[in-house]
């Protein structure tokens, strides 16, 4: 156990700095997407969902090119959320909200936390009190 | 090794749900006072070993640990992964809430399969325990990329081309899980062999 969270502390760095962007433009109706990752590698085969902004639905998915590209065709050029899940929790969002076309800038979404030791320091506390509550109620259930 | 929300369609993540339940309560019902610490110790780094990302061309891959949770925890797994997936979803967003049950069972019952098949070894030796962990890493992480992508599958055809290359992305990777659950089975056996017996 201290082994494993020593080798994540020396790896996290670079694990951490492993972030994801996208980047999506419509030409007409088609939405034109491509994902990279921070060290300019494109995402292949990365998931892409897209969703109405408004109500939320899920409009279409697909999946990036060897390239990290894609290109959907919508119904309409409605206010959109692209998600790409690129696996392993590398996650990057754009958004759309059709009031300008400036609101076309890519909003570049990343789900690491914000500071990894504390998310870690969290977690394993919080299974050490799950699991002390667990080793009570077997010891009432035993009583 | 994680599987996002919005891609799975509801029936798998339903049934996904289910069957964890399912190992989560058996798990709950098997578990004795003593193996708690061990299963807290284990679910600890399962919870820590997935946050070591390796690169790995295009996208990178993480330790499991899953045949090692499984040999020292035998049905507790479920829970020890269970508690560990779903605290990885909430602090770092690694798969999400509507996955966890088919991440859970993804990742679960490989272990319980390595229990089943090789806990009896740890015990009569007569394979030694070096190959014991190596076999149960190794096929742990063959079972978990499997389910992960057929999993994957029942998204779609667009999700077929994603479902090859995570199970390619994770070749790999079962050589190298199963080299630490080696030297850590290894390691166990010589300090505290006691630990080995389910």
């Amino acid at each position: 156990m201290f082994v494993v969270l020593m080798l994540h502390m020396f790896a996290s760095n670079d694990a951490f700095a492993h972030k994801t962007s996208l980047l999506c433009r419509f030409e007409g109706t088609a939405l034109h997407g491509e994902g990279y990752f921070s060290g300019g590698s494109p995402v292949k085969n990365g998931v892409i969902n897209i969703y109405d902004l408004k109500s939320g639905k899920r409009l279409v998915s697909t999946v990036t090119s060897d390239e990290g590209t894609f290109v959907v065709s919508l119904e309409n050029k409605v206010p959109v959320k692209v998600v790409l899940d690129a696996g392993q929790g590398h996650r990057a969002t754009w958004t759309w909200d059709g009031a300008a076309e400036q609101a076309e800038s890519a909003e570049h979404g990343h789900t690491d936390a914000e500071n990894p030791v504390i998310a870690i320091g969290s977690g394993l506390a919080l299974i050490a009190v799950l699991f002390g509550l667990l080793y009570l109620w077997k010891q009432r259930h035993a009583a | 090794m994680h599987i996002s929300e919005g891609i799975l369609p509801l029936t798998t993540l339903a049934g996904g749900y289910a069957a964890s339940t399912v190992g989560v309560i058996t798990g709950l019902r098997k578990i004795r006072d003593e193996q708690v610490i061990r299963t807290a110790m284990m679910s600890s780094a399962f919870f820590v070993a997935s946050l070591i990302h390796i690169p790995l061309g295009p996208t990178n891959i993480h330790l499991v640990l899953n045949g090692f949770t499984g040999l020292l925890t035998g049905w507790s797994c479920f829970i020890a992964i269970g508690i560990a997936l779903f605290l990885q979803a909430l602090l770092f967003q690694f798969g999400g809430i509507t996955t966890l049950g088919i991440n859970t069972l993804n990742m679960a019952l490989p272990a319980i399969v390595c229990f089943l098949v090789f806990s009896p070894f740890l015990v009569n030796k007569k394979i030694p325990v070096v190959l014991t962990g190596f076999l149960s890493g190794f096929l742990s992480v063959f079972l978990s990329s499997l389910f992960l992508s057929l999993s994957l599958v029942t998204a779609g055809n667009p999700f077929i081309p994603a479902a090859t290359l995570v199970f390619a992305a994770n070749i790999p990777l079962m050589f190298i899980d199963g080299l630490i659950t080696a030297f850590a089975l290894q390691f166990i056996d010589t300090v505290k062999p006691e630990m080995l017996i389910p």
